[in-house]
């Protein structure tokens, strides 16, 4: 490869797109956007949340059979109903967050910034999900004894932590790592 | 508010007319994770959908390069149930196409994609010839930083070149 940096950018501005296709598939496109309903990444990430926030609606309404169909104390199933509303109230606070801002059309520093914000937030949910679920555990395992918790459905509580664990953890790590990296490549000099 | 006409019209008009910096700036991006198909797909969809955001206020390609790498950079695979399902091929051609110029701009290719994602969007401006005004516009850095990290990927380029 040439040493001068120069010449190679002569280069890479003689080189031109094949231009009659990327023609053609640009009005494809355009008869595709104009007919289609379609949304941005950014959109459907906060649609997706946003569903979160539904389902998070329904516990408090299926948290009644816990006491009347596995007879668990009425407090806990109090607290799977809160564990619901809260989980649906920040599902709706963060989708709002995430529309706040047009990212795609912000200078890209900034945009960037925004979608490692995003993109932790969405992670610290779903810790905070999987700490939840862990309290909710624990204080199943303590009811065990005395005959309100039931083995099975523990036991069923432990394994789906694990298995969500498992999967999504070394996710978080390598995204969160890859997000430092990104913020720091964007410091200032 | 655009009707439907002119909303199509002037997206075919942007799409047209920067056609290959969108291209450029996704094969730089391209990846065994990310496909080109992909990338541009994505990057038609933001402009589509930030059409009503676009008043003009910043110069039209300021806005294009910011979609474009913004889009690449933050890419995630789509859900096949979202995707236009429209096939997209692109390649690039060099008029005075010696076996040399088409190995060194290979090799440029793969220097980049040793970049990291930010100086990839940098170094893809500077290729471009994009003024230090227009390349602080359109990364949101201050000229002089954008002077400096130039100045250190250039280097980086050169020592990845001679390794």
């Amino acid at each position: 490869m040439t040493d001068n940096l120069d010449e190679l950018k002569r280069k890479w501005q003689e080189m031109s797109a094949r231009v009659d296709q990327l023609e053609e598939t640009n009005m494809r496109l355009t008869e595709c956007l104009a007919h289609g309903k379609v949304s941005s990444m950014q959109e459907q990430l906060a649609d997706s949340v946003r569903r979160w926030g539904y389902i998070g609606f329904i516990l408090p309404i299926i948290a009644p059979t816990l006491t009347i169909v596995l007879h668990l104390p009425l407090w806990y199933a109090l607290l799977y109903a809160i564990f619901g509303l809260v989980s649906a109230f920040y599902s709706f606070m963060f989708a709002k967050y995430i529309m706040a801002e047009p990212l795609a059309e912000q200078p890209v520093a900034q945009a960037v910034k925004r979608a490692v914000k995003i993109r932790i937030r969405q992670h610290r949910r779903l810790i905070s999900c999987f700490v939840c679920a862990a309290i909710l555990i624990t204080i199943g395992a303590f009811l065990l004894p005395s005959g309100y918790m039931r083995a099975e459905v523990l036991i069923g509580g432990i394994v789906g932590l694990i298995i969500g664990l498992s999967i999504r953890i070394p996710r978080v790590i390598n995204d969160i790592r890859l997000a430092k990296n990104m913020v720091e490549s964007l410091k200032e000099d | 508010m655009f009707n439907k006409r002119n909303r199509q019209q002037q997206f075919l008009d942007l799409a047209d007319k920067y056609k290959e910096v969108i291209a450029k700036v996704c094969s730089v991006y391209t990846s065994e994770t990310a496909p080109f198909a992909d990338l541009y797909q994505e990057v038609m969809i933001n402009i589509w959908t930030g059409l009503d955001g676009f008043r003009g206020d910043a110069k039209a390609s300021t806005w294009v390069y910011r979609i474009a790498l913004n889009t690449c950079i933050t890419w995630h695979r789509r859900n096949k149930r979202h995707s236009l399902g429209v096939s997209i091929e692109a390649g690039f051609d060099i008029p005075d196409s010696s076996t040399e110029s088409a190995s060194d701009i290979a090799e440029l290719y793969s220097l980049i994609s040793k970049l990291d994602q930010f100086d990839k969007a940098l170094i893809t401006l500077w290729l471009d010839e994009k003024s230090y005004e227009e390349i602080s516009a359109i990364l949101g850095i201050s000229k002089t930083n954008v002077a400096t990290r130039l100045h250190r990927v250039k280097l980086r380029l050169t020592a990845l070149a001679n390794k």
